[in-house]
């Protein structure tokens, strides 16, 4: 897939996601779940912590993209619709990863924004389905994308009719061996004056520890980001995939609390 | 992050005031190292280390000697800069005379006010100096970095400036109580210009230049490093280990971006690295993100973005004003008086010092 024209900045885009409105008019948005869904009563559990400490959409893993064939795959279409059952329950909106053009139209049933993985970025029939099927989609940055590549991706979807686009920052691997990648900072505000796409930022993957998850996460407001994408998990340490990364759910009011006042000294609070 | 050494490395805590008693430390140090190491002298402390992480060393006999207020195991290969040494921030103290207590001179680090430290792009010379000072200072800076200095080591280049240019930048530093910031490559010219600077600098490119390195650390003024691109945050611990062990405690670290697969070379402003530097050591962490952006209007997200992670200063380029903004990374004056004014309500809200400054002494 070739890199078409970088669209000129356009007019500040809102997304919305099950009546939540995404984008450089709004308040910072936080998406917050689990990086896979166990099972119920660990999707509910940490659904209401995070609801309750101010998250606006649900975040989950049903179709998990593994480096590992041996590592725990997903619970696919269970994993569905334990979300869209416990979503409904808070009144909250889900976004989920489709892993391929076959996933799509399930996925497009169950949740309310489909998630390209950042290892599918340039996967141009993932990225055609996703189109067509009329949702919103939160398009991962590749694992070694430019900006350049994210947006002629985003201007692919554009092209196939869909514009819900938003934008995910969450870092590429550089040489640093004691982070899992890299986040690239600038990039928060460069797609989003290049794009004119909602930009949000990904700070578990970006930094792979969760030691590190919270002044990450506050830089990214700091940096203009409309939304924070993050992993929370009940008890980190007995997580099927990226504990290491992953905020505990109890704890998960206390990092609202710092990044809410590092939105309001910004002007971006709720 | 690190690999820990074998054996552990000690640091001596030395009472800062008791210098009359360092020659019997450092003498019965010394039997115990290969080589005879200097005390490091910061602002409101001294230490000696002890101890190369191979060979085991015993370190009690030393408790007894007056001088020594502590002794402290550290697991990090880059011992005096590790934060192990002190289980907190430490301040360094900018015109001020070294070793005294932070509270004097402009502080930076330990929650002091966020320093905002700002230079004209190196390209530019033969600019207003003195109009160009007072503008940062009346945008809210507090030190001005005049560039890179080559004196009689090398020809003058359009990107350094010679004896002349540092002269002037010091005559305008003191007309607006700004600290002066001078970049060296050459040790030979140190001794040019650390009568004339309040900080001397250290380029991306130099970070491992040893020599330059051990000479840095014997010169009483503070040194501010700039993280090589290519180097890991560890490489950077143990840069800043070469100049705290030759002598100088007063090491500001410096994020300035590091080499990815992005097109061009540009260096990646590393946001990961602030919050681990903050972890890893006591040493105050600037952001530089000059060179990691392809155009000026993105420095100040990045600056911001950085002191909300807990960065202690920021270093930018300022544009004279007759070029525009914008270009290599530079800002204009508008845009730092805007920028220090968010930097400020965001520090506040992840707990920094207020200002005008704070009194920034605090005990060890």
């Amino acid at each position: 897939m070739s890199a078409s024209v970088i669209p000129t900045p356009q007019d500040d885009v809102t997304v919305e996601v099950a009546g939540v409105r995404i984008g450089a008019r709004h308040p910072v948005r936080i998406i917050a779940g689990p990086c896979s869904v166990e099972g119920p009563e660990q999707f509910l559990e940490t659904a209401i912590a995070v609801q309750r400490a101010g998250a606006v959409l649900l975040r989950g893993g049903a179709f998990k993209p593994r480096t590992s064939p041996y590592s725990f795959q997903g619970l696919g279409l269970e994993g569905l619709r334990i979300m869209r059952q416990v979503a409904d329950r808070l009144g909250m909106g889900v976004i989920t990863e489709a892993m391929s053009a076959e996933d799509v139209p399930l996925v497009a049933t169950w949740a309310d924004m489909i998630q390209i993985g950042a290892r599918n970025m340039q996967n141009a029939a993932l990225l055609r389905a996703a189109a067509a099927a009329g949702m919103p989609i939160l398009l991962k940055r590749g694992i070694t994308a430019t900006v350049d590549e994210v947006l002629a991706a985003a201007d692919a979807i554009r092209g196939w009719g869909n514009d819900r686009v938003v934008l995910c920052e969450r870092g590429s691997r550089t040489f640093e061996p004691s982070t899992r990648n890299s986040l690239d900072i600038a990039a928060i505000p460069d797609m989003q004056l290049r794009g004119g796409l909602p930009v949000i930022v990904d700070p578990s993957h970006g930094t792979g520890r969760s030691d590190l998850v919270t002044p990450v996460a506050l830089a990214g407001v700091a940096a203009g980001a409309d939304g924070v994408m993050l992993e929370v998990h009940p008890n980190p340490a007995t997580a099927l995939s990226d504990g290491a990364q992953s905020l505990e759910a109890g704890r998960f009011g206390e990092f609202m609390r710092a990044l809410d006042r590092v939105a309001a000294a910004i002007g971006r609070a709720a | 992050m690190a690999v820990s050494s074998p054996e552990p490395v000690f640091v001596l805590l030395l009472d800062p005031t008791a210098t009359a008693g360092w020659e019997e430390v450092a003498e019965a140090v010394g039997r115990l190292n290969v080589g005879a190491r200097p005390v490091t002298i910061g602002d409101g402390w001294a230490a000696l280390s002890v101890g190369d992480g191979i060979r085991h060393v015993p370190v009690e006999h030393l408790r007894s000697l007056p001088s020594v207020e502590r002794i402290v195991g550290v697991p990090d290969p880059y011992c005096l800069a590790s934060r192990v040494v002190f289980g907190s921030d430490r301040a360094v103290s900018i015109r001020a005379e070294a070793g005294r207590s932070p509270g004097e001179g402009i502080v930076v680090g330990d929650g002091a006010p966020v320093l905002m430290l700002a230079g004209l792009p190196p390209v530019r010379r033969g600019t207003d100096v003195n109009r160009l000072a007072a503008a940062i200072r009346a945008a809210g800076a507090t030190g001005l970095h005049a560039g890179e200095f080559a004196g009689r080591s090398r020809a003058d280049g359009p990107s350094a400036i010679g004896p002349e240019g540092l002269r002037r930048a010091r005559r305008a530093a003191d007309a607006e109580g700004l600290f002066l910031s001078v970049e060296v490559s050459d040790p030979r010219e140190l001794e040019l210009v650390v009568p004339v600077a309040d900080v001397v600098q250290a380029a991306s490119r130099n970070m491992q230049d040893f020599s330059l390195l051990r000479e840095l650390g014997r010169i009483g003024l503070p040194v501010l490093l700039k993280r090589g691109a290519g180097a890991t945050v560890e490489e950077f611990l143990l840069a800043a280990e070469y100049v705290l062990t030759n002598g100088n405690g007063r090491v500001m670290l410096c994020e300035s971006g590091i080499r990815t697969f992005d097109p061009g070379g540009r260096p990646r402003f590393e946001i990961n690295a602030v919050p681990l530097l903050k972890r890893a050591t006591h040493l105050p962490i600037l952001a530089d993100p000059t060179q990691t952006v392809a155009s000026g209007r993105l420095v100040p997200a990045v600056a911001r973005a950085a002191v909300a992670a807990g960065a202690d200063g920021l270093v930018v380029a300022v544009t004279d004003g007759e070029q525009p903004a914008g270009e290599d990374g530079s800002i204009d004056v508008a845009t730092l008086r805007r920028l220090v004014l968010d930097v400020t309500a965001i520090a506040g809200a992840v707990g920094r010092a207020p200002r005008p400054e704070a009194n920034g002494s605090r005990s060890p």
